[in-house]
């Protein structure tokens, strides 16, 4: 197939194209779900297509299609649209230079989950959903197990072509108690269906839903007649599991550099971080260092090259608080004359790639969720995500967690529940006066992350470690 | 390309045939359509996508597997058969499955749901289209972002009982946010429009209609948490009543005891003013006459004058209580955020009044153009949170008398729609996460505000 898509590379440069690049991807998923004892859901889903881009005249044109037999039409198709782009026009697009790359990458796999059968699956969710039915007032429970393969070629008209296969896969339960007045509910490991990683079955066996499912269970009944948090400003202890999206809505949104400059402006809005403040803008406290890093062993967006042949790589993009860097691709790079960050990934053959976050990491400190709780007076300690909400340009925000505790003097105290913090992102990240240790750091991969029209859905990480910040408003 | 009517139901057929189970349910959907985005004025983003997907289903007792793929060639459709049958095999039976579809006779649209102009469009037209939007916004002197869209799209379901279902279809849209570069302290300004006639979409319109709003959304102020009076756009309204219906239209809510209409059956729940029901089969709407089990959509009456009435169930949901489906069962392709059943063609009744009126009798308000990033905060209490953007006024004396910054609000959208002081007359559809809405402007009396951003 290299050839093949060699060729239509070449075919698009004949028809015009002074850049093009073509990928074929073939992706499968098999995906589980159990609810309350039942197998409600087991679906294998496989998808093959082509998706061609291409620059003529100096504007932007994308086709994709699953029919491979019209694969030259397809590329025609993308010049069509490109040339119709050419209509608006001001300056053309201009490519920031990435190495001309011939190579494959592959995840790697210690467990295959091809050789795990479904029904091996099944069991592991079936008696985590027992243990979770064994707490009584639990009303429904749902266990889920996803795996992800993707076969990816691609080849653009600089040379290159590469080769990619990328494993993932992932569970997460969720307990759901009412009561007839009041809902609540817990999920384990992490909310959005669980915990995720690029790896082999190892990854889900490592996640231990038996044993975690019981607690998950039992918090969610015990939340029913727990206190209402208090309003008011605290100190809020988040754990690692809930800061991922923290990291994620509002400073991993907020440096794609696409959105940035405007080109997301009719959807998901623009950026508070402005090109001006890069080097200057004060983002968080000397505590806060944040990265983007596809290399990470794990990581649910590492890969070997992004969806526009740029090699992955490691990016300081805050450093010790101060914004220094954007999540690029090689047109915006080259607009603002920054690197390439190889941020760029499409959701699919049919999709044209978009600046996406990979593993965006808060990096870990030098304290711990012990010690931050015992010189703690008062505050609260907040666990896994529940409710997001940032406005347009990443700046105001609300978020709640599932789960609360008092912190009274050092200790941890009675367990609180409908929790809910508020605030804006750079008086947030700079109330932050401890982050804990590599010990406690750990890489989660969240497999749901929407951007663009039409719609893409991305499988991304945050490594995060528990982290205290001060005088937050609750309620 | 050639997804007529009988080639999909014998590519159906071809599937059901090689199952080796008791029964068997197959799927096919396909889209083909482009969508221009545009930035700055200018097309910065610019595909198109064809793809056409089969699920096949099989029960081997009441063992269920399913398997989907879009490789529709021989091979691809055995494998992918072969594939469900082996998962059904390695499951527990479902006591919840009753059997799929049994051949029932379908109604049809009550309009047209394929319309030529639309899906001969291609990106000369919608090019066209761009330019036109930006050109109208930019005579004022504002900068458009926004995007147009058009496409046919084709569902079919066949059963191994005898049920064959079939729809092929044109939808549309345009939609823009305008602001206007370089002068500080304007805002931005929004206007959508969906439809299934492309040639409707008046991109023109579009872009002044933008344009107006942004033109009054300078040097916003910030407004006080508390609660006040608002008026909603039916864009606003549409997003709210996606998010009630997900968290209480549905037998799955019901059942669980989480929505908000347990037990309240012929109860007043919301004010009198408000009737919600799904309808399938009203034009207006982007209707498919039959669920993702290919059975006949009913239409059902949520909420009448206020009171509760029924909601909505798949086949599973039914058999829990020994009834029969409504015919609101979610594709099997669904965002795994979304459970199976929900109300994909919503409708809310209209009333009386425009929003011009509704402003004018407004002696201290806000007029809200556009809602972004709405979350469930309780389940059960119907609680959202969520911020307003490209346009929201503070109404003083019956007029827009400054802009306000954007506003986060956190309020129970079942409160807020328990009193309802004015219904709007004229009908807006829009897209949601899973189907659509089509709905009217509202004025409420209390709506709460919990903080403000700084733009």
């Amino acid at each position: 197939m290299s050839q093949w898509i060699e060729d239509l590379v070449a075919l698009a440069t004949d028809m015009g194209a002074t850049y093009a690049d073509v990928r074929l991807v073939e992706r499968s998923s098999e995906l589980i779900s159990v609810w309350s004892g039942k197998l409600e859901e087991l679906l294998n889903h496989s998808s093959r297509g082509l998706g061609v881009r291409v620059i003529v005249d100096g504007a932007w044109g994308f086709a994709g299609s699953s029919d491979l037999s019209r694969a030259k039409e397809v590329v025609a198709q993308a010049v069509a649209i490109a040339r119709a782009s050419a209509r608006t026009r001001r300056a053309p697009v201009e490519l920031a230079p990435i190495p001309v790359v011939r190579d494959r990458w592959c995840t790697p796999v210690r467990i295959d989950p091809r050789g795990v059968s479904i029904a091996e699956r099944v069991d592991l969710l079936m008696a985590a959903d027992a243990e979770m039915a064994r707490v009584p007032g639990v009303t429904q429970r749902k266990g889920s197990m996803g795996v992800y393969y993707t076969h990816q070629l691609f080849a653009s008209s600089e040379g290159s072509l590469i080769e990619q296969s990328i494993t993932e896969c992932g569970a997460g339960l969720v307990a759901l108690a009412a009561d007839g007045n009041e809902v609540q509910h817990r999920s384990y490991p992490a909310s959005f269906q669980g915990d995720y990683g690029s790896a082999g079955y190892e990854y889900v066996l490592g996640l231990d839903l038996p044993g975690g499912a019981r607690q998950c269970a039992e918090e969610a009944v015990a939340l029913l007649s727990a206190r209402e948090a208090e309003p008011g400003p605290t100190t809020l202890i988040i754990d690692g599991s809930m800061l991922t999206l923290m990291v994620h809505e509002s400073i991993g949104h907020a440096l794609e550099l696409d959105r940035v400059l405007g080109s997301e402006a009719s959807y998901a809005g623009t950026s508070f971080a402005t090109p001006e403040k890069l080097g200057r803008l004060r983002y968080g406290s000397p505590q806060v260092t944040i990265t983007a890093d596809a290399t990470l062993p794990h990581g649910l967006s590492t890969f070997g090259y992004d969806d526009e042949g740029a090699p992955a790589r490691r990016t300081v993009l805050i450093d010790r608080g101060v914004l220094v860097n954007y999540l690029t691709s090689r047109e915006t790079a080259a607009q603002l004359g920054l690197p390439v960050t190889g941020n760029m990934r499409a959701d699919g053959w049919q999709r044209t790639p978009l600046i996406r976050m990979t593993n965006v990491n808060l990096e870990p400190g030098d304290s711990s969720l012990e010690e931050m709780i015992a010189t703690t007076d008062r505050g609260l300690y907040m666990k896994t995500v529940n409710t997001y909400s940032i406005d347009d340009k990443r700046l105001n925000f609300t978020f709640s967690p599932e789960i609360a505790w008092e912190i009274r003097s050092g200790r941890l105290g009675d367990m609180v529940k409908n929790a809910r913090f508020s605030g804006m992102t750079p008086e947030f990240w700079n109330a932050c006066d401890a982050v804990a240790g590599p010990d406690e750091w750990h890489l989660w991969g969240i497999p749901v992350c929407g951007k663009g029209e039409p719609g893409q859905i991305v499988h991304l990480g945050h490594g995060t470690a528990p982290a205290r910040f001060q005088n937050i408003q609750v309620g | 390309m050639n997804w007529t009517r009988q080639t999909i139901l014998d590519l159906l057929q071809q599937a059901l045939r090689q199952a080796a189970a008791d029964e068997a349910e197959a799927v096919f959907t396909a889209q083909n359509y482009g969508l221009t985005r545009f930035a700055g004025s200018i097309i910065h983003q610019n595909m198109s996508e064809e793809d056409a997907i089969l699920s096949i289903r099989v029960a081997r007792g009441q063992r269920l597997g399913a398997c989907a793929t879009n490789q529709l060639d021989p091979e691809g459709i055995r494998a992918a058969v072969e594939q469900a049958v082996a998962m059904a095999d390695l499951t527990e039976p479902n006591p919840d499955f009753c059997g799929f579809a049994r051949p029932a006779p379908l109604d049809e649209v009550r309009g047209p749901v394929y319309v030529e102009a639309t899906a001969a469009a291609g990106p000369e037209e919608r090019a066209d289209y761009a330019a036109r939007l930006i050109g109208a916004a930019g005579r004022s002197g504002f900068e458009a972002a926004g995007a147009i869209s058009n496409g046919v799209y084709v569902t079919a379901v066949a059963t191994s009982h005898g049920q064959a279902a079939y729809q092929m279809e044109t939808r549309s849209h345009g939609l823009t946010v305008v602001n206007r570069p370089g002068q500080a302290g304007f805002g931005t300004g929004y206007a959508e429009k969906y439809g299934r006639d492309f040639s409707a979409l008046n991109p023109e319109e579009l872009g002044e209609r933008a344009a107006q709003i942004s033109a009054l959304n300078h040097d916003p102020e910030p407004l006080p948490p508390g609660e006040y009076t608002v008026v909603l756009s039916a864009e606003a309204v549409g997003l709210l009543l996606y998010y009630l219906s997900w968290m209480g239209f549905h037998a799955r809510a019901v059942q669980s005891r989480q929505s908000f209409l347990t037990g309240r059956r012929g109860q007043l729940v919301l004010d009198p003013k408000l009737s919600i029901w799904d309808d399938a089969l009203d034009g207006a709407g982007y209707g498919i006459p039959f669920d993702w089990e290919g059975r006949p959509k009913q239409r059902v009456d949520i909420i009448r004058d206020g009171i509760a009435g029924d909601v909505v169930y798949d086949s599973f949901t039914a058999a829990r209580e020994g009834r029969a489906s409504t015919g609101h069962a979610l594709s099997p392709l669904r965002d795994r955020y979304y459970s199976s059943p929900l109300p994909e063609h919503l409708y809310m009744a209209p009333g009386t009044a425009s929003l011009e009126e509704m402003i004018a009798s407004t002696e201290r308000g806000i007029f809200i153009n556009h809602l972004w990033y709405v979350r469930e905060v309780h389940f059960g209490k119907t609680i959202v949170t969520g911020m307003t953007r490209d346009g929201t006024f503070l109404i003083e004396n019956g007029k827009i008398t400054r802009a306000l910054n954007n506003l986060r609000f956190t309020q129970s959208i079942a409160e807020a729609f328990r009193q309802v002081e004015m219904v709007g007359k004229d009908l807006h559809l829009a897209e949601q996460y899973t189907g659509s809405a089509c709905v009217p402007a509202l004025k409420l009396p209390r709506f709460t505000i919990t903080g403000s951003s700084s733009f």
